[in-house]
């Protein structure tokens, strides 16, 4: 081979390894990543700081921890128990991210939940759900107030009510709204004790009374109530969320009187919890 | 600045009245001082301010505005107070562990204007409580001398523990004061058995029950303005002034004193209730 020659493929060959070993020192220009279909999937957005929200849950099981000591050995949730019920109820029920459909698809609420059971013409929501109507909390009520007053036992009174059922009604039928009362009611009735008096108070409010119960020991079954209904009203993906206050009579007052009472605290906490939502 | 809440399970232990007098006591030797009134009854709020039902204190305690714009002046030069609201009982309610997060938020993100932050808590360990000894860094537990008060006061020290190893590990251990102390033989054993199980937690000073405290709140004046001379008053001077001391003397936690030891040391307790009795 002439020397010239030589010389071009020695120049060529130096050429290309400069360029390989450049290359090779040199980082990689990053892809760019096409979003996937679980992020699509996401239909409800999650809280900013979950760091906040781990926080919330751990003091939550801390409260839940005092009040099981102060209370004699109910096992209280754990700290990931609160979070996956946090959980559960921010993010839809969705734990992990699968691709799941887009939001556009996701059934409608109607259609998630069981079919009503068969009505009979003229039964009623308090015949459905097993509960007392309205004269039946009229009497419970005048003889607690008897009983409290004649040995003074302690008595709770805790009202119930389901604020926008109307609007649910009218957006997703009268049996809908139907089935969510009489499913409320049998929560009720599931938290409490064999003696205390539930009875249902017509359209979407309820009266719990809590006999030999104390107003600070109240929080326990309000707090049991409130979550189960939370767990199962979001998993329906309904919007309404159930309002509760409860009183006891105090020194010189009777049941009627913590009634009346317990109504404002649960139309209070209602109005809490809409400003809370962003609902007006 | 140093944050200091006031807690206790029992009501009518003086917690509230421990936090409006300690407050003024420190306003008046010229510390800037904030109290908080976190508790929805509001006495606090009704001792050194005029009730107000306004959403100024909750939207500051769920982030939504700055916890020291909603703060407002008192009689007492120096002392400034944030007021209760009846929105908290409900926010509690409602919003729960967030709640306490946002309490922890806003004391924690309050400028060093003042010298002291005083937060008196609410009379359960409900989350509003919780909150505040998330944000804090010191605790006091005012016990009302009273057999009464004394599981109540073991079940708080003992949350507090467990509040320490579990969400605060910053929080120094209580500083528990004896309240309400007549001159009664009882209160006098109650007193010393607080001293036998806490030890060196138990302040030397101790707060004798007076009717000064009633009156003064009833012209909704601290009693170091209403009664300056009074023991009443002189009780809270030397109670705040242990608490000057106590920061100047310890920073970590001090382990507490083993039972065996106490035997053989004396009581300094004991000792101030014999000078008391002379």
């Amino acid at each position: 081979m002439p020397p010239d020659d030589q010389l071009l493929l020695a120049a060529l060959a130096f050429v290309i390894v400069a360029k390989v070993l450049v290359l090779a020192t040199l980082p990689l220009p990053r892809r760019r990543r096409r979003p996937s279909m679980q992020h699509q999937a996401k239909p409800v957005s999650v809280p900013a700081d979950d760091g906040d929200a781990r926080t919330a849950a751990a003091i939550e099981a801390f409260v839940a921890q005092v009040a099981a000591d102060a209370a004699g050995g109910i096992r209280p949730p754990s700290p990931s128990e609160v979070m996956a019920r946090r959980r559960a109820v921010l993010t839809g029920a969705i734990d992990e991210p699968t691709a799941g459909p887009p939001a556009s698809d996701a059934p409608k609420p109607a259609t998630r939940l069981a079919p009503a059971p068969p009505r009979p013409s003229s039964a009623s929501v308090a015949d459905l759900a097993g509960l007392g109507g309205r004269a039946t909390w009229d009497r419970a009520v005048r003889e607690e107030s008897a009983r409290a007053a004649r040995f003074g036992r302690p008595v709770t009174v805790v009202m119930a009510e389901l604020p926008d059922l109307d609007h649910l009604a009218d957006h997703l039928g009268r049996d809908v709204a139907d089935r969510v009362v009489v499913e409320t009611a049998r929560l009720l009735s599931s938290e409490g004790r064999a003696v205390d008096r539930i009875a249902w108070l017509g359209a979407a409010r309820f009266g719990v009374l809590l006999l030999e119960t104390e107003e600070t020991r109240a929080p326990g079954y309000v707090d049991r109530v409130r979550a189960t209904a939370d767990d199962w009203l979001q998993s329906a993906g309904l919007t309404i969320r159930l309002s509760l206050g409860w009183a006891s009579p105090a020194d010189g007052s009777d049941v009627f009187a913590a009634t009346t009472l317990a109504r404002q605290r649960m139309h209070d906490a209602g109005r809490a919890s809409r400003a809370v939502r962003g609902i007006r | 600045m140093r944050t200091i809440a006031v807690v206790n399970r029992k009501g009518g232990s003086g917690k509230t009245t421990t936090a409006v007098n300690v407050a003024a006591a420190l306003a008046q030797r010229g510390l800037a001082t904030l109290l908080i009134d976190l508790d929805p009854q509001g006495s606090a709020t009704a001792w050194l301010a005029e009730p107000s039902d306004d959403r100024g204190p909750f939207d500051a305690l769920v982030g939504k505005r700055d916890l020291a714009a909603t703060a407002v002046t008192t009689r007492v030069p120096g002392l400034e107070i944030v007021r209760s609201s009846a929105w908290l009982l409900t926010a509690e309610q409602t919003l729960r562990g967030d709640m306490s997060v946002g309490v922890m938020r806003a004391v924690g993100r309050l400028r060093p204007d003042w010298a002291f932050v005083i937060i008196d808590c609410p009379p359960s360990l409900s989350y509003l409580s919780v909150g505040a000894l998330m944000g804090v860094r010191e605790v006091v537990i005012p016990v009302e001398a009273h057999a009464i008060a004394l599981p109540g006061a073991a079940a708080v020290v003992r949350e507090i523990s467990r509040l320490q190893s579990s969400l605060n590990p910053v929080l120094w251990d209580p500083l528990i004061v004896a309240c309400r102390v007549n001159r009664t033989v009882h209160a006098r054993e109650v007193v010393a058995e607080l001293d036998r199980r806490y030890g060196w937690l138990l302040a030397r000073s101790s707060i004798r029950e007076s009717i000064r405290f009633a009156e003064a709140e009833a012209a909704r004046m601290p009693i170091t303005t209403f009664a300056p001379d009074s023991g009443a008053c002189l009780d809270y001077r030397a109670f705040t002034d242990e608490l000057l001391e106590r920061h100047e003397q310890s920073q970590p936690s001090p382990r507490p004193v083993p039972r065996w030891r106490r035997l053989f040391t004396r009581s300094s307790h004991a000792a101030a209730l014999k000078r008391r009795a002379v």
